[in-house]
């Protein structure tokens, strides 16, 4: 399922003497069953375009059409839940909304929302907790007895125990670890390939960028100023550097080899292309 | 002369828990910058906990400045140590960015006249002189935490803590904080320990003491620590990028000489090989 | 949502918000203290004319005046209707079992009206012209010789001003943790009392153990930068009485003295 918008705006305190713009004029398609990256700044207004992909907010002018559900300033409050099933978001620092007593219940907490029986629920809550990588002695216990990692891949269960075809991830790994970085980063990108779940990643690690994304949207003061794949988007290098976004550190690493007189014909991203690069330019030289 | 000896520190949350930390001993030169490192949970935080009295050694002791840690010297100690804590929001005393740089020298009764001085100081010293009157609310990450740190410069420490100072920021609050520590270093000779997961940020000290388990499991310079791949595993950690980068390029047969910790370091190294073929 | 709380502060530059907020605060109340003084047409007319003249003076738009006073319209209503058919006196015009509506009972609902408005508008433009940081200072400033009884007034200063720094933070946090659990199919607007107060417990449970965290997390950074709640601290704001506050003064003599002239 797709969600595109067509000249979407998005004011707050619409109607008063202090509306600002959140969104301006942004048109764009996230395709079926692909890995998005979102970036930009603080304030850039990608959480309010996050907010629109499960009409948590609906937009001033334009329209969003999610599946098939057209939503506009117009559309009616009531019976936007179904929508909320289809697309889970995972908000930063997602471990706050734990608050039942047990990892199970809490787990459980969104289906018995879309009216799933207790017994159903628990079940669906047992596998998500498999799932994210957390064992089963956890299911009894309370949320708030975990490690801040823990408690992080409680709350992503909680969204994926809604089935959602779509997961939106708001910065999912701020203030982890390395390892539980890594982790959890795998994570997503299993449940990409082997579960068909769209990605929707918001994030300011342009290696994540590199490593995982299909496609790239990049927002500045609410504008959609660039999209396009990870190589697109980074082979205007300058772009990037003009806007204090930053580069993956290969692509960087390889654009202070070519000041230093090394041929780097393509921009490497990840650092698996960045060795073969300096590999095969090592090798070439010797025959 | 040493500005922080920890002395064979043990601690334990309860008599029926286990040792966080276990016989940790290290000192720390004047004017050095020192990265306590090791993955969430291992101990770090507990450290710097006791390094100002905000926790109690179970057993060994903390000398700061020749100054024992003890119940009497504690408010004295506390003098000598500015901490940045992780979470950006949750140290912003202040209502406004001026009103909480102002708070410690309040609580240290500084006279007003000096007082306005200081913060104004400390201010421009951070970069964010024109946010004086603005309110947390307005403020990125990266800014609270150069607020917080206004906050400590206001107070003229002998050391800075950072406690997973930059773990919340984005990388642009991230490298700006660093990059003030990093000038306040040069210009005041402060002794920096910086506790982090991230290793790109112990690359910028001078020794790393590697924690896992409560127990110290390695002391060395930058490069001496990155050369130790199992170590760094072990302990949780991944290799900043120019390290991982060199050992990747060894599996591929590329030899390089030594361990590189920056990029130019690599790229010439990597020239020279260039030029020899 | 901060905004209608916090946000009515209006910066501006005027005689009024320059003034001391201790004047101000003191100002109000003896303000609200004499309306009660008012008893005839001359006396509310002066009233009212020096409450429109200092509004006119504080430079704030008019319509933030008008959304101080909607949220109390249902309580002047009835009180200017119980007013209006209660009172009785002089000439009756129209009368139902206990109803009435008499002479006296119009003058004086329209008196009751009027007073309400000036209270309303005069707290509203303390309110509107001084940020909420300095009423806190004021009203410490005001406490100061409470302390002389060995009342904490310091501590509940610095309360008071953590209260105003984290007030915007836990109405964002609020949003967040509502958002989020929206997002996991609870709808807040919907059904009885009952199923929207159970809707409520995802958002409190979340928000009193993050608040909980946080007051732990504050503490600490507290006690780090020396603060230890007991030894005297300097401080860094010093209120300072200007010329405009012993004018304001004068202004209030005068008025008091020009209002009991015109009352009879």
């Amino acid at each position: 399922m797709a969600i595109t918008f067509k000249n979407v705006d998005y004011f707050y305190n619409m109607g008063t003497p202090m509306a600002t713009a959140g969104l301006k004029d942004i048109s764009l398609t996230i395709p079926d069953n692909s890995y998005t990256a979102i970036i930009g700044h603080t304030g850039s207004g990608k959480s309010t375009l996050l907010q629109h992909l499960n009409a948590l907010l609906k937009p001033s002018s334009g329209e969003v059409q999610i599946d098939s559900r057209v939503i506009t300033a117009e559309t009616n409050n009531k019976n936007l839940k179904s929508l909320r099933k289809k697309v889970g978001i995972v908000f930063q620092f997602a471990e706050h909304q734990l608050f039942e007593e047990t990892v199970g219940k809490d787990i459980a907490f969104g289906p018995m929302n879309f009216g799933a029986s207790q017994a159903e629920a628990l079940e669906i809550a047992r596998e998500m907790l498999t799932t994210v990588g957390l064992d089963e002695k956890y299911f009894d216990v309370s949320p708030f007895d975990l490690s801040g990692g823990q408690m992080r891949r409680v709350a992503i269960a909680g969204v994926l125990a809604l089935k959602p075809d779509i997961l939106v991830l708001d910065e999912p790994t701020a203030g982890l670890d390395p390892k539980s970085r890594q982790a959890m980063m795998d994570l997503f990108l299993e449940l990409h390939e082997k579960r068909g779940l769209s990605i929707i990643l918001v994030t300011h690690q342009m290696d994540d960028v590199a490593d995982f994304a299909e496609h790239v949207f990049i927002l500045e003061q609410g504008q959609l100023i660039k999209s396009g794949t990870p190589q697109e988007i980074f082979n205007d290098y300058q772009f990037m550097l003009d806007h204090g976004l930053g580069l993956p550190k290969a692509t960087q690493f390889a654009l202070q080899m070519r000041q230093q007189g090394f041929k780097v014909p393509t921009l490497p991203l990840k650092e698996s292309e960045l060795v073969d690069l300096i590999t095969k330019q090592l090798t070439e030289t010797e025959q | 002369m040493k500005s922080i000896e920890v002395k064979q520190l043990s601690y334990r949350y309860s008599a029926e828990t286990e040792l966080v930390l276990q016989d940790v001993t290290f000192s720390v030169d004047a004017g050095q910058w020192i990265a306590i490192v090791g993955h969430n949970g291992s101990g770090k935080s507990t450290l710097t906990k006791n390094l100002n009295g905000l926790l109690a050694p179970t057993s060994g002791e903390v000398v700061i400045n020749g100054t024992t840690l003890t119940e009497d010297s504690v408010w004295d100690i506390r003098k000598q140590i500015g901490i940045v804590f992780q979470n950006p929001d949750n140290q912003f005393v202040g209502a406004t960015v001026e009103d909480d740089v102002a708070f410690g020298l309040e609580n240290r009764q500084i006279p007003h006249d000096e007082m306005h001085r200081r913060v104004k100081k400390a201010l421009s010293d951070v970069g964010m002189a024109d946010f004086a009157t603005r309110e947390p609310a307005h403020l990125s990450g990266g800014q609270k935490q150069r607020v917080a740190l206004a906050g400590i410069i206001a107070m003229q420490p002998a050391i800075i803590i950072l406690d997973e100072a930059t773990s919340m920021l984005d990388p642009k609050g991230r490298s700006d904080v660093l990059n003030i520590v990093q000038e306040l270093q040069d210009r005041l000779h402060v002794t920096v320990l910086s506790v982090t997961h991230d290793l790109e940020e112990a690359a910028l000290a001078d020794q790393i003491l590697v924690l896992d388990g409560g127990r110290l499991q390695a002391t060395g310079t930058p490069k001496e620590i990155f050369s130790q791949v199992a170590l760094i595993q072990r302990a949780g950690l991944t290799l900043p990028f120019v390290p991982q980068l060199s050992e990747d390029l060894k599996d591929s047969g590329i030899t390089l000489p030594e361990t590189y910790l920056s990029e130019e370091e690599l790229i010439s190294a990597l020239w020279q090989l260039h030029l020899k073929m | 949502m901060d905004k209608l709380i916090l946000g009515r502060f209006v910066p501006g530059d005027t005689w009024i918000h320059h003034m001391d907020p201790r004047s101000k605060i003191l100002i109000s109340f003896y303000f609200i203290a004499i309306i009660f003084l008012a008893n005839n047409v001359a006396s509310y007319a002066l009233m009212i004319a020096f409450t429109l003249g200092v509004i006119f003076l504080s430079g704030v738009d008019q319509k933030f005046f008008f959304r101080g006073v909607r949220p109390l319209f249902f309580l002047i209503l009835i009180t200017v209707l119980f007013q209006l058919f209660l009172t009785r006196g002089g000439h009756v015009y129209w009368q139902f079992g206990p109803f009435a509506l008499s002479q006296y009972g119009i003058i004086s609902s329209v008196y009751v009206f009027l007073r309400f408005m000036m209270i309303i508008l005069m707290s509203t433009l303390l309110t509107l012209t001084t940020a909420p940081l300095m009423i806190a200072d004021g009203i410490e400033a005001l406490l100061n010789p409470l302390k002389k009884l060995h009342l904490p007034i310091d501590q509940l200063a610095l309360m008071i001003s953590l209260a105003l720094r984290f007030v915007p933070t836990l109405m964002d946090e609020t949003m967040a943790i509502m958002n989020a659990q929206r997002a996991r199919g609870v709808d807040f607007g919907d059904g009885g009392l009952m199923k929207r107060v159970k809707a409520m417990v995802p958002v409190l449970i979340p928000l009193f153990v993050n608040t909980f965290s946080r007051a732990g997390d504050l503490a600490i950074a507290m006690e780090s930068r020396g603060y230890n709640g007991e030894t005297e601290r300097t401080r860094y704001r010093v209120l300072q009485w200007h010329r405009v506050d012993t004018g304001a003064i004068i202004v209030m003599i005068v008025l008091t003295a020009a209002l009991i002239f015109a009352r009879n």
